[in-house]
């Protein structure tokens, strides 16, 4: 009644299929309107997904990491824009399409998850009726149909006793259990691409850790390409495939999760894995990063790093840098990258 | 800041928080009419102690009744029962303004610095607020320490005239702490602190604060979600779940080895630092498998508690 | 948590940006600059005040000068507006008119206010049996017809411009009331109020130091809505004779002289009216305005 039959009702699109690249964003730059003028938001942003991996996009906050998010969905607050750079879902272009279009992309080819599920649900219908109505506008199903795959879905994602939770309203699930019901909406209709920002944040570690696995699990068995957007490098350390670093509205490192923990090659990455906490240090103090992410409008047109960078060097680091490859799937925004010997983190 | 009123702090090694059989019910009380309401028991009988100079850690998840107990031993909220003697006083017998006398030597720091602070006071008046209030001191003096205090938690002269939304979260917090410290308390409740702040400006505020209790032999009540911080910062720890202290002990012995179930579940559930064999290797199709079985299918029912507002 | 996710998120990046606006009372002043209709109600405003303050020395009569040789004289060179029943000329009472309206309705606001706002902010604050028992009092008088109520409170206070102002004043209490009392609830919500608590301050300080401040733009919206409707209540009593006593000069009272004589000199019923319904509009548009203008400050507070 749980995953078995919801497989076979699915079109087979399993981890056996040859991957395929379900998310290509290249030199995406996202301007906003204010009442300051026009600030650009991030700039010249590229990222691939595949079916086959969880990427991670990590930065703090201010960073661009969810405006990222937000034009990949087409999703930006009208007074944003996609002001370059192009975003490639499944295929299928979505910079300049019109909303009607869009809405089609969204839950067909790519779903999104967010912080606070709860905020995301509707408390006055059951969850149920919300997850069918949601397979029903995109397949055009009737409402049984739509109502008896929805206990599938509830199934696979490990919500116990489907037939009953269906019909059980928002208030009567826990943070996680709605977490897992927006699992379960997006798995809807059957997508490519699953962006899922910072779908944990809000929960204890201990569910945390339920919905971690469990996202995994569903990458692998359906073979969805997933984008993860978190601040918590803890998370990303146990979840991801690759990694790609976010700072002041660049892509400032990106590596394969090893690459990155263990040799990382920008000093921003460097710093954020020293602040890590350990779970076995006691009563040291912690190395931390001084200053804080500076604001879109004061964004230096040099290095974005280098006020607080331990590293930066006037002469060398003064200038507009870019992402350059250092090894193999692995590229670094930094001036001084090959002079560097930066810390990773250790066994 | 002498006080005539609770400068009873004692003898060095006496404790300056012991709790004991604290409880706290939200929801209306029985009646002829409602024989049962729905009532929730926040915190159930619980007992705490916190030496001179020591930090208590006290870990748990959402809904475990931690920030209602931060709320209780300074007795922002009334306790149902229990006793709670804080410095040397019975806090749950002090009247208004013995409390308020009180308020100078116990406080408390919040987590959202974005709204602990009143958004239309400027930074230098929210941080000599505390001593203003307690009276018998000049404005001068107030905003010469005040100022003082400000440097010491690493901000400079050009910040207090500021308002709060011209600030960062890591800087407000360091306003946060300068306001709780100005009347020199004993005793600080800290409240999940730096959980509403970024990776890198946690380290700040946390290296901030111990240095803090390193000069000046405060002690805290450190409460947080997070065993990694509470792993750094307590010298002992009180792991709550469901309104009942579980475990209490050395941080060491606690998260070394510990004695409760419940705790080596949440111990297990904390994300590693590296990447390590992650791939998920269950067969396509096959049913949820328990990777680890100390956070498989057995916890499903821990999640199903229901949060009362914290 | 570090992020929000909605994608208020974005927003909130790009409001980073303005994170050196400063002075949110110039702020205010800046999105009320820019709305027409409360652009051109503050300089109506400014206007009526000026009018007010140097009513004297711009009336070309005397307002109170009786002249039965020229009663009921059709507007033109001598008198601009015309002349009334007493022969009085009535550019000079309506300009006097303007002083004793605004003044009355300006004694009935802050009457109002100075009752309703501390009510309303102790039974919010406080909460508890007290605001349960001052609430349900409220709702009651809110239910009574506004006019009739009025009409009670002259009867027992006798007429007068005076009492007129008491009897309206208490007409718009419970909307101070409501104002300051929901507010206050929300304010008193905010975690830096417990902070102050946890601080040691008094519950007084915390009410006049914290929240009063904070509850002050919906009042001020408030303010600008209950002074039009407060001219409107005095030209209704003053009309019914419940108000103003002759000779005083005020909207409602030459609004009743002149509908003794609307047949033959209609003329006289328009002065009063145009002030009555310029002075309510530029009210009401001032009080939209500052509501706009607020409203959108005080969600980005949050």
């Amino acid at each position: 009644m749980t995953a078995m039959t919801t497989m076979t009702e699915r079109p087979q699109r399993d981890g056996s299929r040859a991957p395929s690249v379900v998310l290509r964003v290249e030199d995406l730059t996202v301007e906003v309107r204010t009442e300051q003028g026009t600030l650009t938001l991030i700039e010249g942003v590229d990222l691939t997904v595949r079916s086959d991996e969880i990427v991670g996009l990590v930065g703090e906050s201010g960073s661009g990491k969810t405006v990222t998010s937000l034009a990949t969905m087409g999703l930006l607050p009208r007074n944003a824009r996609v002001s370059r750079g192009r975003i490639e879902v499944a295929g299928q272009e979505i910079t300049g399409l019109p909303e009607r279009r869009l809405a089609d992309v969204r839950g067909v080819r790519a779903a999104m998850i967010f912080q606070e599920p709860r905020r995301c649900l509707n408390p006055a219908f059951t969850v149920g009726d919300q997850v069918a109505e949601a397979i029903r506008r995109h397949r055009g199903w009737s409402r049984k149909r739509a109502m008896a795959h929805t206990v599938d879905l509830f199934g696979l994602v490990e919500i116990p006793d489907p037939e009953r939770r269906v019909r059980q309203y928002p208030h009567e699930f826990s943070g996680g259990m709605c977490q897992r019901v927006m699992l379960a909406m997006a798995l809807a209709c059957d997508p490519q691409l699953l962006i899922a920002d910072e779908p944990t944040t809000a929960l204890d570690v201990t569910v945390q850790r339920q919905v971690l696995e469990l996202i995994r699990r569903l990458q692998a068995e359906l073979g969805i390409g997933v984008l993860l957007i978190t601040h918590d490098l803890g998370v990303v350390a146990e979840m991801c495939d690759r990694v790609s670093v976010m700072y002041a509205g660049q892509v400032v490192e990106e590596a394969d999760a090893d690459s990155l923990f263990h040799s990382p090659k920008n000093p921003y990455t460097s710093a954020l894995l020293q602040s890590i906490l350990e779970p076995t240090r006691h009563g040291e103090a912690l190395t931390y990063i001084p200053g804080r992410v500076p604001p879109p409008h004061l964004f230096p047109a040099t290095c974005r790093f280098q006020e607080r960078c331990g590293f930066a060097v006037d002469e060398v680091c003064g200038q507009v840098v870019d992402l350059q490859p250092v090894a193999a799937g692995h590229s670094s925004r930094c001036a001084r990258v090959h002079d560097l010997e930066l810390a990773g983190v250790s066994e | 800041m002498t006080n005539d009123i609770v400068s009873t702090s004692g003898h060095a090694d006496e404790p300056v928080l012991t709790v004991r059989g604290l409880t706290k019910t939200y929801g209306r009380r029985p009646t002829w009419y409602r024989r049962h309401p729905h009532r929730l028991v926040a915190v159930n009988g619980i007992d705490l102690e916190v030496g001179p100079g020591e930090t208590l850690g006290l870990v748990g998840e959402s809904g475990a009744g931690k920030s209602t107990v931060g709320r209780l031993v300074l007795r922002l909220i009334e306790p149902d029962a229990g006793s709670i003697d804080l410095l040397g006083s019975d806090i749950t017998t002090l009247r208004r303004e013995e409390l308020r006398r009180m308020r100078a030597r116990a406080t408390m720091v919040f987590q959202d610095p974005y709204t602990s602070l009143d958004p239309r006071m400027t930074i230098l008046d929210s941080i000599a607020e505390p001593l203003l209030v307690q009276g018998g001191t000049g404005r001068s003096e107030r905003y010469d320490k005040a100022r003082s205090l400000v440097r010491r938690v690493g901000l400079n002269d050009a910040h207090v005239d500021r308002y709060p939304y011209e600030m960062s979260g890591g800087q407000l917090q360091r306003v946060a702490i300068a306001r709780a410290l100005i009347t020199d308390p004993a005793f600080i409740v800290c409240d999940e602190p730096v959980a509403a702040l970024d990776v890198s400006t946690q380290a700040q505020v946390i290296n901030l604060l111990q240095d803090l209790q390193a000069e000046r032999g405060i002690s805290y009540l450190f409460i947080s979600h997070d065993l990694r911080l509470v792993r750094l910062v307590a010298d002992r720890v009180s792991v709550m779940r469901r309104g009942e202290v579980q475990e209490t002990g050395p941080a060491d012995r606690v998260f070394e080895a510990p004695e409760h179930a419940y705790t080596r579940e949440l111990l297990a559930a904390i994300p590693g630092r590296t990447p390590r064999a992650r791939r998920f290797a269950a067969p396509v199709g096959a049913a949820p498998a328990a990777p680890e079985p100390a956070t498989g299918p057995a916890l499903a029912s821990a999640e199903e508690v229901v949060a009362p507002a914290q | 948590m570090p992020e929000q996710s909605m994608p208020e998120q974005s927003v909130a990046q790009a409001k980073t940006a303005g994170r050196r606006r400063s002075w949110r009372r110039s702020r205010v002043m800046r999105r009320l600059m820019r709305n027409p209709a409360a652009l051109a109600a503050m300089a109506t405003l400014v206007i009526l005040t000026l009018i007010a303050i140097f009513a004297n020395v711009l009336a070309p009569h005397d307002p109170n000068h009786v002249d039965l040789q020229n009663r009921l004289l059709a507007p033109g060179a001598g008198h601009l507006l015309g002349t009334d029943e007493l022969g009085r000329d009535v550019l000079s009472r309506v300009l006097v008119a303007t002083r004793v309206d605004l003044l009355a309705s300006l004694q009935a606001v802050g009457l109002a206010l100075v009752v309703g706002v501390p009510l309303g902010l102790l039974a919010g604050y406080a909460g508890g049996v007290g605001d349960a028992i001052l609430s349900r009092i409220i709702d009651a008088l809110m239910t009574l017809p506004p006019l009739m109520l009025a009409v009670v409170v002259v009867a027992i206070l006798g007429p007068g411009l005076r009492n007129a102002m008491i009897a309206i004043a208490v007409l718009i209490v419970p909307s101070f009331y409501r104002v300051a009392r929901g507010s206050t609830q929300s304010v008193a919500g905010e975690l830096y109020i417990e902070s102050a608590r946890a601080s040691g301050c008094s519950s007084w300080r915390i009410l006049w130091r914290h929240i009063l401040p904070g509850i002050a733009p919906p009042l001020l919206v408030q303010i600008s809505f209950s002074a039009s409707v407060v001219i409107v209540a005095e030209a209704s009593l003053s009309f019914l004779g419940l108000g103003a006593r002759a000779p005083q000069a005020t909207w409602g009272l030459m609004l009743q002289e002149a509908t003794a004589s609307i047949t033959t000199s209609s003329y006289l019923i328009y002065p009063p009216i145009v002030m009555v319904a310029i002075t309510i509009l530029a009210f009401s548009q001032l009080g939209d305005g500052l509501r706009d203008a607020l409203g959108r400050q005080s969600n980005e507070g949050k």
